[in-house]
Parts: C-alpha cells; sequence; structure tokens
C-alpha cells in the first residue's frame, strides 16, 4: 500500500537483515518470535510473504454490516499473522468496497499491506476510471500491484499500466489468468513484454502450469502468484475423510491447507499463493503454512504421491 | 470481439450462496410493506388465470410490467448489483422486458386467451400457481429465512416463472415476442442458480422444458396446417 512509504520501508528493512540469512528462493522474514516464510519479487529484490489473501466471493458480501464485520476480522487476522499480499477485483462485486471498509476500521496504513487488484474491462477509458475507482475503495493512494484480469484487453491496457507505474501510482505490473485458461497467450506475455508479475492457476491437481509458465516465469524474472490454491475447496472434499499423513510433520504441516498451500510456495518460480476464505479458523490454519519448513523437491515429490493415491 | 466474452458462468457468479441469501433478506427488510402489494397482484394474477375474462388481458399485462419494472429498478440495479458487476445490466433487460408488457396492455389489440384445453394451457396455470406459491416456499428446503425468500413482483425468478407461465395461456403469435428476455434470464438464472446449488434451478428448468415443449407443439401444428392448405 503506497500511503505509508516510511512505514513500509522501516518494516522491510526490519525484515530484510534477517532474511538475508536463508537463501533464494526461500527466505526467512523474522519478527519477534516468528519464522515467517517470504520470498523475492525477481524484479526489485523485495521481499514478500509467501501465503497471500485472494478476495475472490469471500469479500463480495455487499452491504451487509454483519458480514463486512466478520471479514474485518479476516483481514486483521491475515495481516497479524504476518501476510502481506491482499489480492482482488472490480470483478469480485463489493470486494473492492469491503476491503476499504475493513482496512478503515483496522485504521490504515497498514505497513505490512501489499495491496493488488486488476484492471478488468474492454476499455482503455474504463480501465482509467477502474483505476481511479479501485483507489477510492481501498482508500489507498498506490497500488503496489496493478494487474490485467484474465489478459482481457491486455494490449490496450500494459502501456497504460506502465507509464502509471512510471508516474508512481502503481508499484509492479501484472498479468492474470485462472482456471487454465489461455495459458499459450499468458506464455506470449511473459516471453515478450516487460511484466513483474503473473497470476495463474496453481495448486497439488492443476499443475499445467509446472510445464512452460513456471519455468519461463523464473527465467524471465517474473514473480507468480498462485491462484485456486485449494482447486476452488475441490482439494478438501476429495480429502475429507482423509488423515494427514505422519510425515506431513516433517515439513511443519498440520492440516490440509497447510500441506496445499506448502506444495505451492516451495515451487521454486512461485513468489506467493492467494487462498481465500471468509472464517478467522481458516485463515489461521492457512497462515500457519507461512511457518516452519517448505518441502524440498523430494518431499514435494512425495506429497503428489500421496494426494494421487488417496 | 471474443475476447470480450471470455468469462464464463463461475466468473459472473462471484458470491456465496449464504451471501446471496442475506442480500435477499436485506433487500426484504428495506422494501416492506411492498410485499403487501405484491401478494395482491399475486392473487389477482391467480384469479385472472382461473377466471379469463377478454378484458383481463391487459389487467395481467400491467401487474407482470410492473413486476419486471420493479424487479429490473430496485431489485437488479439497487441490491443485486451489490454483489454481481453484471446486476446493473440485468436491471435494464427487466425494463426492456417491462416496458414491452407495459406496452401491450395500453394498446388495443391484445393477445386473446387460448380457450381450448389443450395441454399447455392447463401445464400454464399449474405453472402459475408453482411459480407464485410453491416455488417461493422451497426457500425454506434450503435454510433460507422467511425474510430471505423470493417473491412474485419482488424477486427475480417468481417473476419470470409466472411470465412464462402466463405466456402459455395465450393465443397467438404476440407471446413469441414476449418470451425472448424470460428465456434468455431463464438460461442467465438457471446458471448462477446451478453455480450455487440453488433449488431455483429445477423450477426454472421445467418451465423451459414446458415452453420449448409448447414451441414444438405449435410448430407441429403450423406446418401441418401448411400442408393441408397446400393440398386443398
Amino acid at each position: 500500500m503506497g500511503n505509508n512509504k516510511s512505514n513500509r520501508r522501516a518494516f522491510l528493512s526490519k525484515i530484510a537483515g534477517i532474511s538475508c540469512l536463508a537463501a533464494w528462493p526461500q527466505l526467512s522474514i523474522s519478527s519477534p518470535g516468528n519464522n515467517i516464510i517470504a520470498k523475492k519479487i525477481p524484479a526489485s529484490g523485495e521481499v514478500i510473504p509467501a501465503i497471500g489473501m485472494g478476495t475472490w466471493i469471500s469479500f463480495n458480501v455487499g452491504s451487509n454490516i454483519q458480514a463486512r464485520n466478520a471479514r474485518t476480522q479476516v483481514l486483521d487476522t491475515f495481516l497479524k499473522l504476518g501476510g502481506g499480499m491482499v489480492d482482488s477485483s472490480p470483478m469480485y462485486g463489493s470486494a473492492e468496497e469491503v476491503m476499504g471498509y475493513a482496512l478503515k476500521r483496522l485504521g490504515t496504513p497498514k505497513p505490512s499491506l501489499f495491496a493488488a487488484t486488476k484492471v478488468w474491462t474492454p476499455s482503455a477509458e474504463q480501465g482509467k476510471q477502474q483505476l481511479e475507482d479501485s483507489l477510492k475503495f481501498w482508500g489507498v493512494r498506490r497500488f503496489d500491484l496493478y494487474q490485467i484480469h484474465n489478459l482481457l484487453a491486455w494490449e490496450k491496457h500494459l502501456p497504460i499500466l506502465l507509464q502509471r507505474k512510471q508516474a508512481g501510482t502503481i508499484r509492479y505490473v501484472g498479468v492474470t489468468t485462472s482456471h487454465g485458461r489461455r495459458h499459450q497467450e499468458l506464455e506470449h506475455i511473459i516471453k515478450t513484454q516487460p511484466i513483474d508479475f503473473v497470476q495463474l492457476t496453481y495448486n497439488m491437481i492443476d499443475r499445467e502450469a509446472e510445464q512452460r509458465l513456471l519455468p519461463l516465469a523464473k527465467e524471465k524474472a517474473v514473480a507468480v502468484i498462485a491462484n485456486r490454491p485449494f482447486q476452488g475447496g475441490d482439494l478438501f472434499s476429495r480429502l475429507a475423510d482423509k488423515r494427514l499423513p505422519v510425515w506431513a510433520k516433517d515439513i511443519d504441516c498440520h492440516n490440509w491447507a497447510q500441506f496445499f498451500l506448502k506444495f505451492i510456495v516451495s515451487h521454486p518460480a512461485v513468489t506467493c499463493a492467494i487462498p481465500a476464505t471468509s472464517q478467522v479458523e481458516h485463515m489461521i490454519e492457512n497462515m500457519g503454512a507461512l511457518r516452519g519448513q517448505l518441502p524440498d523437491h523430494k518431499m514435494r515429490m512425495q506429497m503428489l504421491e500421496y494426494i494421487n493415491t488417496v | 470481439m471474443f475476447e470480450s466474452l471470455q468469462f464464463s458462468i463461475v466468473d459472473m457468479t462471484p458470491y456465496s450462496r449464504p451471501i446471496y441469501f442475506d442480500m435477499i433478506g436485506l433487500y426484504n427488510k428495506a422494501v416492506w410493506p411492498m410485499h403487501v402489494l405484491a401478494m395482491i397482484l399475486m392473487f389477482w394474477l391467480l384469479l385472472i388465470s382461473i377466471r379469463p375474462g377478454q378484458h383481463r388481458v391487459s389487467s395481467a399485462f400491467w401487474i407482470l410490467g410492473a413486476a419486471w419494472l420493479w424487479t429490473g429498478w430496485i431489485f437488479h440495479m439497487q441490491y443485486y448489483s451489490s454483489i454481481n458487476w453484471a446486476g446493473v445490466a440485468f436491471g435494464y433487460l427487466f425494463l426492456i422486458q417491462g416496458g414491452l408488457l407495459l406496452a401491450l396492455a395500453c394498446i388495443p389489440v391484445t393477445p386473446v386467451w387460448n380457450v381450448s384445453k389443450k395441454w399447455p394451457v392447463l401445464a400454464g396455470r399449474l405453472l402459475l400457481i408453482l411459480a407464485i406459491v410453491a416455488y417461493p416456499l422451497t426457500g425454506l428446503l434450503e435454510q433460507r429465512t422467511l425474510i430471505q425468500l423470493d417473491m412474485f413482483a419482488m424477486t427475480p425468478t417468481p417473476t419470470l416463472m409466472a411470465t412464462l407461465a402466463f405466456l402459455l395461456l395465450l393465443e397467438g403469435r404476440i407471446k413469441y415476442a414476449l418470451v425472448v428476455i424470460p428465456l434468455l434470464w431463464a438460461f442467465i438464472s438457471a446458471s448462477f442458480a446451478w453455480t450455487i446449488q440453488l433449488l431455483e434451478v429445477y423450477a426454472i428448468l421445467l418451465v423451459m422444458f414446458v415452453w420449448l415443449m409448447s414451441m414444438v407443439t405449435d410448430i407441429i401444428k403450423f406446418t401441418m396446417s401448411k400442408l393441408q392448405s397446400k393440398k386443398q
């Protein structure tokens, strides 16, 4: 979030010294009594927590005050447990407005917040207006990350976003896709355009991105955000009656959410996973994945094998 | 152009089932006591369908037109749009349909009742009762509270179902001009309902199926009469 530059700088410098102790891609951000798993944004070297938060469905609660206050608690929990990136979009109904409500109630500015949203319109002119609206809804002066939603009219929006980046209204520029759609076009954009972030679907079942997109993003120094980390909840349904394997403790996983998330963020090309939830208890579970050991390659294979057998 | 159509049904349903029910609850609470008026219109429409007199066709169009206008302007544009980016566009769709129905209520040449005892008429009457009385109560099976229930002239689905049911009671081709937006909305609405697993998906599919059968019957009848006139 751009409305408190000095706070952000102080926060980052506080974590930077300790984070240097660990090797890339996995860095460890330390705050008193806590080691947080963090990743570098390749374009700048800035370090962000590896677990973020999505707002799809979960924050679209309209004008329901009770639900808005409940989401405020979810955001508060996320930030208190070391979360950074919050991702939204004008397509998510009232989610941006609700995010602004929650931030206001929590008392902005939040130095650790990494505010990410998107442009979602076929028109360049409307896109400009959408950025202004999003800034107003969130109650921030600039976005840390501004993305082109589902690659919609990306040729029109990208030059404008790059200009905005130069002007300082946004810090990083990205493009997004989900559900494995338009991967070929995404590949073309990563190869040819000066983007900082790419957002795509990656989880223990949807692993198409491992073939070309993740290696390419790593090669081109593009940060990767993994959306749908629980496959829209299907992963939980699939394993509802299954116990976590005993060896999950070796990588500090105490529930399925942590198991799924650690698999994702342990990929060397992945910068951040953005699970969405409307419940504080689930947020606590998710944020547990921000601590402890990450699986190495051998363990990742073991995790996949386990999922495939159950 | 195709690029702008790259969104799926899932993209168009950015809310959860409880939030959708909550939104209806907030809406119902805010617009009370309009429900009293809606209930009067509801029973009036039922009465018209049971005792159809030619002068009553216009009355039915007034009722249905008002229901579509209210649902579009208030429900879609003011409330549903808070959780769905497409809410305002849906509102316009409802306003157009409302306008068409009111226009037909005003002009002297109105469609006539289908006076025969053919199956579409019976199906239309049964579906009207389903739309107005039975369907809203199915909300209780979905753990909706009383304040979160759908109602004819207040929320889209019973309004849609009642309109499609009522049009089955009419004779002539004009009804096909009036069915375009309702059938389009039926498809959109059933898609939303399917995404968040609402029971209304079955009710809408039933009405759509009956309409499809009615159209097939009309096409067969039309083709047969053409063939007969050619022979003569």
